[in-house]
């Protein structure tokens, strides 16, 4: 007995088909930049997960941070309302059907995971195919590359997810709108601090640079240097892997602290 | 075993007391009245019930299990409390649909039933934002009692809702009571509360009283 599980409601699906065009705006923007190869390598390396260092001036570096921060913004925004949208809503019909509030913040959790990770996903499908459409470009070692890809999708997925998150729980405290401008600053922070640390061993520690795959010293992208700028040392993908699964449960444990202490007073929508 | 069992409730929310030393003791299969002012403290009672609030000191048991630490909510609960909503952009079943895949312990055909039996049509395309008051307070009831609950909380159910949708209502309160659910409504409607109540209490000022009084009072 039972009806098919409905986890995530289907406009969510079509909010995440808009970062497709941002995706096709990134790729045809890096493409003109790629001197090297071309392959898709340098593509992937330098459209979500790469500003290369040094970089001398605020300018130069926003410019090159446009795309990876212009991709997480939205995504923020897409996904802003989420836990928030059963709360206003229809709050007493969901948590009186779920044992626990906590089990509840953790299903969301994976939706939104499975989310971020789909957005990624389908941007980095458009990105072969303006890879393909606008360039013909082709991919030099297949190993190297599925390295490049999931590396940088993991990573940014992780990032993303953070922030994601983020914006998630305030808003349950403070509302959509306030959350979401809150989340928009701590991402314009953490994303230009880089900038002033790059050149000291704190740049390693900061929740952005784990999603710029082209700082990580890792011996598959030494052929690339010359293109992607020097990597940070000691920098590695698993610490940056270990440190984005550290914030995450941070997160989920002040979640679902939050939402266990939160009394549902029935904000429920006027129709 | 008690429906419910609440001792010395209270609940203080910025200060004010909004319950006071609330002690009530509920049996099961029975409907019970909740008549007060706007602002006495009925919804909070039931949001405590509900689990949805904390009190600020007391115990309630619902069915034998303590709210707050052997469960979070009651395990088999339908309710509509204040304002009914759901999603705008869908329609009544798909709304519903939604909600009972929460649970998902009743099928398709068991919630068209259920929205049958309020008179609205199930198969009804129209959005929930296009639905009358009526229909969407007999959505609401629609979804407190679709999955079959022991406990029914029902927080002025026939707000909106035409005089021929009242008696209907009504019906189906009575059977629900007959299957053996534990029903609490709260009114404005003295006749609700009369013709429906096997028990009566008056909430004042977060104060619950056990009241004997009937329609002509």
């Amino acid at each position: 007995m039972g009806i098919h599980r409905i986890r995530i409601h289907k406009k969510y699906f079509f909010k995440l088909l808009i970062g497709m065009f941002l995706a096709y705006i990134v790729g045809g923007s890096v493409i003109p930049i790629l001197s090297e190869g071309p392959y898709y390598e340098h593509l992937f390396l330098i459209s979500y997960g790469g500003i290369p260092l040094p970089v001398e001036d605020w300018r130069a570096y926003f410019s090159l941070l446009l795309d990876s921060l212009l991709s997480q913004l939205l995504l923020t925004f897409l996904l802003a309302n989420y836990m928030s949208d059963d709360f206003s809503t229809c709050s007493v019909y969901i948590f009186t059907r779920s044992n626990r509030k906590g089990v509840w913040f953790a299903q969301k959790c994976t939706d939104l995971f499975f989310l971020v990770a789909l957005y990624y996903v389908l941007q980095f499908a458009v990105l072969l195919f303006v890879g393909r459409v606008l360039a013909r470009l082709t991919i030099s070692d297949p190993a190297v590359f599925w390295y490049i890809v999931l590396s940088e999708l993991f990573l940014t997925a992780m990032l993303s997810f953070c922030y994601v998150l983020t914006v998630n729980v305030l808003s349950l405290k403070m509302g959509v709108h306030y959350a979401y401008l809150s989340s928009v600053l701590l991402i314009v922070i953490f994303s230009a601090l880089p900038m002033l640390f790059q050149n000291s061993a704190a740049v390693k520690f900061l929740p952005f640079s784990q999603s710029m795959l082209i700082w990580h010293d890792s011996k598959k992208l030494v052929p690339y240097r010359d293109f992607i700028g020097s990597s940070i040392p000691h920098f590695t993908i698993l610490s940056s892997f270990l440190y984005l699964l550290i914030m995450i449960v941070i997160l989920l444990f002040v979640g679902i602290s939050i939402v266990n202490n939160m009394e549902i007073m029935g904000s429920e929508r006027k129709d | 075993m008690k429906a419910i069992q609440m001792i010395n409730v209270n609940k203080t929310i910025k200060g004010r007391p909004i319950l006071n030393d609330v002690s009530l003791s509920l049996d099961s299969g029975r409907i019970y009245g909740f008549l007060g002012r706007n602002g006495s403290g009925k919804t909070m009672l039931f949001r405590a019930i509900c689990g949805l609030i904390k009190p600020t000191s007391g115990k309630i048991y619902v069915f034998g299990k303590k709210l707050g630490s052997d469960i979070s909510f009651p395990e088999s609960l339908g309710v509509i409390i204040e304002n009914v909503g759901f999603w705008p952009q869908y329609s009544g079943l798909e709304n519903l649909k939604y909600i009972a895949s929460i649970k998902n312990i009743i099928d398709e055909a068991q919630i068209k039933t259920s929205i049958a039996r309020l008179g609205l049509d199930p198969g009804d395309k129209r959005s929930y934002s296009k639905y009358s008051l009526g229909m969407k307070q007999k959505l609401g009831i629609a979804q407190a009692i679709m999955e079959k609950p022991d406990l029914i909380v029902l927080d002025e159910p026939t707000n909106s809702i035409d005089e021929e949708g009242v008696i209907s209502v009504r019906h189906i309160l009575l059977e629900e009571k007959q299957r053996g659910a534990t029903i609490l409504i709260a009114s404005h409607n003295r006749e609700d509360i009369d013709y429906l109540s096997d028990e009566k209490f008056k909430m004042e000022n977060g104060s619950l009283t056990n009241y004997q009084g009937g329609l002509k009072e």
